[in-house]
Formats: C-alpha cells, sequence, structure tokens
C-alpha cells in the first residue's frame, strides 16, 4: 500500500515538470521582451532601470540556467509580484484559494446529493416516466450553460423574490448564514451542467450493475432488494462513478472562472480571468500552476481512494 | 457502425429518424439553421440600429422581443446571434479537426515514441479547464473575434486527437492495412486514405458533439469580454450586457439566454441520437 502510493507520488513528477514548464514559457511567450510582460503594458522604464532589472530577474542568463532559477524561487514559495494588483503573487492566491475550495466543494456535494438519489431511482425505474422525466432533467441542464444558469439564478431569486443577495463573498466562519446565503447561487450554477451529466452516467452504471450474476444470486439468497441496491450495486458502481467525477474535476476549475466573475466571488477563478484580460502575465504563470497542481491532487487522490474502495484494485 | 458507402448512409438515416432525440433535436438544429441563412430577410431590423426613443421597450406589436438600453431590436439581435453561433461553432470545430485529425491518425498508425510523446502533450493539456486554455491563448494573443474562434479550436485539438488515436490504432492491425501495403502504398498513404476513411463515423461523431462545447466556451468568453466587440450582437455578450438592466427589462437577458439554451439543447439531442446510432464512444 505504502508502496503504491510512493509509485504513484513518483509518477506525477513528469506532470509536475511539464506543467512548470508551461508556466514558465508564458513570460517568453508573451509579445515583446519579459520585462515588459513583467511590469504590465505602458510602463516606460529609463535604459539603465531596464537593463538592471534584466540583471536582476536573470533574463541575460541561458534559457535552462533561467528554468532552474525560476524553479528554486517557485519552490520557496515565491511565485513573482503582481504588479497589476500590486500585491504579491502567493500572498493572493493563499487568500483565495480555500475560498475557490470552499465553493467548489459545496458544488460537487450539491451535485452529488441530487445526481445519486436521482441516478439510482431513473434506473431501478427505467422505462418509467420516473425515468424519462429525469433523463429530460438531465439533458436540459447539460444544455443551460453554467453562466445562464447564474444570471437566471439571480433574476429570480434576487431580483424578483428577493431571498438571496445578487453577489459578494462573505465569509462563512465568520457569519455562517450570511456566507451560506452568498454561497447558494454559485454553488447552483457552478454544479449544474456536471449533476446533469452525473445523473445521466449514475443511471447507466447502475443499469448495467443491475444485471450482473451477482445480482441475480443476491435476490436468489433472498436479500431484500434495497439492501442489494445500496450495499452491493453500490459499491460497485461507485468504483466507475469515481473515475468519472475526478474527469469532471476540471470543469469545476473552469467553471469556477466564469462563475466567480458573475457571482463577484474573490477566489482564484476570478483571478485567472482578471490576469488573463489584464496580461498580468506572473499572475498567470502563478494560476497555471495552481490549476495544474490542484488537477494532480486531484487525481492523485482518486488513485488512492480506489484501493480503499476495490480491494480487488492492486497496483503491482 | 455507421458505412462510409452510399446504402450504408441511407440505412443509417432511416435509423436516425427513429430515434426520437435525433429528430427533435434535428428540427430545432434546422430551424436554427435556416434563421441563420435567412438572418437578413427574417430580421425586421437593423440589428446594430439603435432607437433612442424606444429604449428598453418590454415585448410589444412593434418589438416582438423589446429592446436593449440602446433601442436596439432584441429580436433582430437574436436572430443575427443566430448566425454567428454557428458560424463560430463551424470554424472552432474546423479548426479542432485540421489539428486534431492529423495528429490522431498520425499517433494511432505509427505508434512508439511518435504516439507516446504526442499523447503525453495531449493529456497534459488536458489537465487544464478548456475556459482557462483558452483564456490563456487570448492573453499571449490578444483579445478579438478572429483570435477567440482560433483559441477555442485549439483547445480542443487534444480531445479530437485522443479519440481519432484510439480508432486508428484498433484499425491498423485490419486486413486491408496489409493489403494496402501489398499493393505498395507508403505508410502515409495508408494512414490518410484508407485508414482516415475508416474513422469517418467517429470524426462525425466528435464533431457533432464538440460543436455545442466550443460554442459555449465562445460564448463564455464573449460573456467575460474577451470574444468581440461590445456592439456585436452575439448572445453570450447580450446576456452579459444586459444582466444590469435586468431588474427593470428581464427581456433583454432572457431572449438570448433562451436562444443560446436551444441551441445547445438541439445539438445535444442530435448528437446524443447520432451517437446512439453509430454506436461510437465519445467519452474518454
Amino acid at each position: 500500500m505504502l508502496g503504491y502510493v510512493i509509485r504513484r507520488l513518483l509518477y506525477t513528477i513528469p506532470m509536475l515538470f511539464v506543467i512548470s514548464l508551461l508556466s514558465f514559457m508564458i513570460l517568453h511567450l508573451a509579445p515583446g521582451d519579459p520585462i515588459t510582460a513583467m511590469l504590465g503594458p505602458g510602463t516606460a522604464l529609463s535604459e539603465e532601470v531596464h537593463q538592471a532589472l534584466i540583471e536582476k530577474y536573470n533574463f541575460d542568463k541561458s534559457i535552462l540556467t533561467q528554468y532552474m532559477l525560476w524553479l528554486g524561487t517557485v519552490m520557496r514559495g515565491d511565485l513573482g509580484y503582481s504588479f497589476s494588483m500590486s500585491k504579491s503573487v502567493t500572498s493572493m492566491i493563499r487568500e483565495r484559494f480555500p475560498r475557490t475550495f470552499l465553493l467548489a466543494l459545496s458544488s460537487f456535494t450539491l451535485s452529488v446529493l441530487v445526481a445519486l438519489p436521482l441516478g439510482f431511482i431513473a434506473a431501478t425505474k427505467q422505462h418509467t416516466w420516473i425515468d424519462q422525466g429525469a433523463m429530460l432533467f438531465a439533458l436540459i441542464g447539460i444544455s443551460i450553460p453554467n453562466f445562464v444558469l447564474a444570471v437566471l439564478l439571480i433574476l429570480l431569486f434576487s431580483v424578483r423574490l428577493g431571498w438571496l443577495p445578487v453577489m459578494g463573498f462573505v465569509s462563512i466562519w465568520e457569519e455562517p448564514w450570511e456566507g451560506i446565503r452568498h454561497l447558494i447561487m454559485p454553488a447552483m450554477a457552478l454544479g449544474s451542467v456536471v449533476t446533469a451529466i452525473f445523473v445521466r452516467y449514475v443511471r447507466a452504471e447502475v443499469l448495467d450493475q443491475l444485471h450482473r450474476d451477482y445480482v441475480v444470486v443476491a435476490r436468489a439468497k433472498g436479500i431484500r432488494e434495497y439492501t442489494i441496491l445500496l450495499k452491493h450495486v453500490g459499491r460497485n458502481a461507485s468504483v466507475a462513478l469515481i473515475t468519472i467525477w475526478v474527469l469532471y474535476f476540471a470543469r469545476y476549475l473552469g467553471g469556477t472562472i466564469i462563475i466567480e466573475q458573475v457571482f463577484s466571488w474573490p477566489g482564484i477563478g476570478r483571478l485567472a480571468f482578471k490576469a488573463a484580460s489584464g496580461r498580468d502575465y506572473p499572475l498567470l504563470q502563478g494560476v497555471i500552476l495552481v490549476f495544474g497542481v490542484t488537477y494532480i491532487v486531484a487525481n492523485l487522490l482518486t488513485d488512492v481512494i480506489y484501493v480503499f474502495i476495490d480491494p480487488r484494485i492492486t497496483y503491482d | 457502425m455507421m458505412r462510409t458507402s452510399f446504402e450504408g448512409w441511407r440505412r443509417d438515416l432511416r435509423v436516425l429518424c427513429r430515434s426520437k432525440l435525433a429528430v427533435t433535436g434535428g428540427i430545432v438544429l434546422l430551424v436554427i439553421g435556416l434563421i441563420a441563412v435567412l438572418a437578413n430577410v427574417l430580421a425586421p431590423y437593423d440589428p446594430y440600429e439603435p432607437h433612442y426613443d424606444n429604449v428598453l421597450e418590454a415585448p410589444c406589436k412593434q418589438f416582438l422581443f423589446g429592446t436593449d438600453i440602446m433601442g436596439r431590436d432584441i429580436l433582430s439581435r437574436v436572430i443575427h446571434g443566430a448566425r454567428l453561433s454557428l458560424v463560430v461553432g463551424l470554424c472552432t470545430v474546423g479548426i479542432a479537426l485540421a489539428g486534431g485529425v492529423p495528429a490522431g491518425i498520425i499517433s494511432g498508425f505509427f505508434g512508439g515514441w511518435v504516439d507516446t510523446s504526442i499523447m503525453r502533450a495531449m493529456d497534459i493539456i488536458l489537465t487544464f479547464p478548456p475556459l482557462l486554455l483558452a483564456l490563456l491563448l487570448l492573453a499571449v494573443a490578444g483579445p478579438g473575434e478572429s483570435n477567440a474562434i482560433v483559441a477555442v479550436g485549439l483547445v480542443y485539438v487534444p480531445k479530437v486527437a485522443r479519440l481519432v488515436r484510439s480508432k486508428a490504432l484498433s484499425e491498423r492491425n485490419q486486413t486491408y492495412v496489409e493489403a494496402a501495403r501489398a499493393i505498395g502504398r507508403s505508410s502515409l498513404g495508408v494512414a490518410f486514405i484508407h485508414v482516415l476513411r475508416n474513422c469517418t463515423s467517429i470524426i462525425i461523431v466528435q464533431a457533432t458533439v464538440t460543436i455545442p462545447e466550443t460554442i459555449l466556451i465562445a460564448a463564455a468568453l464573449n460573456f467575460l469580454g474577451m470574444g468581440t466587440s461590445p456592439s456585436t450582437p452575439v448572445w453570450g455578450l447580450m446576456i452579459s450586457r444586459g444582466r444590469d438592466f435586468m431588474g427593470v427589462a428581464p427581456w433583454v437577458v432572457l431572449f438570448p439566454a433562451a436562444a443560446l439554451s436551444l441551441l445547445v439543447l438541439g445539438l445535444n439531442f442530435f448528437g446524443d441520437g447520432l451517437r446512439d446510432v453509430s454506436d461510437v464512444r465519445t467519452t474518454l
């Protein structure tokens, strides 16, 4: 087990390397020289200052040396300085990451709470109106883009009914009630499309499992139907479902970019948009690293979780 | 499986027509397609023309969908938006196919280190959310309409490549490959004439299911203001700009939102139907 985890950890090294390389290259792919890219457009520097900056940030060295030096500072937790926000990139990411994590986690929980029962019921009542209704709900859910749903939710719950705040963020630790009120709509909008996709996967997977021999055996033994469903089918279906949920993890991260923008949620997604629209390259570098590393960690966690769920899986 | 011969096409079409989903989706798409082609005839007003006496007018006889803050007719803008959406969808998927199909065929057919290096690169790109990648490309290339289209197209290259590769991989051991080699075709010839032809069905299905995704990413870019200029009648931008007035004039947002959702719904219905008929796996 421990050996497996260590091997799996080693496996992430090439991935991390390429992501760091991508992040590093952004500064050099940017139009103009790296100093202009770093300071933002429209900064006029005297020749001496420009030269001094080039030396300070090692841009006069070979590209390989530059990368090694840059990697060194990143490893020490220094992601550079965002001139458009006048803050260090690391401090901004540290401040905002928990907020995005909270949003994504709430949204994910909501998706699971809706999709699991709905998919299960649709599968057990196949070809009834419940099944067809659930599938129609899923297809419509997939078709309404998350930012459109976000706007529609605001229109209904904030503008018309006045139940929920239009936008903004309140710390859930300081004011739990207000925090949750601010969280509801972004979480719903962020998860809607993925929820709809999950419903279809859960249904398909449960249907597949229901036709396996072990279900027939369990029924023949006289085990109660809901025990079969929850214990046997549920456990077997979960292996495939977890894989799919991780595949859609990137969707959550991508969704935060637009959802955080709509709801003025001060998280990583909004930071990513600010970095891209303001051409703030140091910030962009940091955002790429965060998104990439988050994805790798999520994948790593799933692979480890598998072993606990399915004892048949051994990695040798 | 779908066949590329004429007979096969006719049979597939019959099966497709039996699927309620595909037919519903197909009709929706046909209507939107007609609206897009006939936009100039159907739109009652010029989509850019402001009517300053009728600002934020509610839907009425004169303006069926109402007007926006500049007094522009929303119905005309929604109609012209259909054209722009379809053009964006086709162009982006065209770019995704142009990059992904050759990469996938080469990777799957030749295998070895070529395969490994192409696919590893694609895997890394796939770890990033599409919207972030598109924004990243725009941050380097600068915002703008054509840049946005190219960026969204490029983002979907790896997805297409991966799928085509898996198909090409299973095709390379078929008898016809051996036969083509035996009559003296070069490796590249076999790959791009025979293997490619046998990958057509999977490519068509993949294109159909990718279009709604690229349309959505493009709409999201427009919504964020990274796509076209503010006056262009694209749905994503209309929804985004209309948010400020939706308290007093919800129609400013509701009609483009409904249009975008309907288009994506039609594409999804049709894609699902097509996938069921062709029995092609499009998930990774």
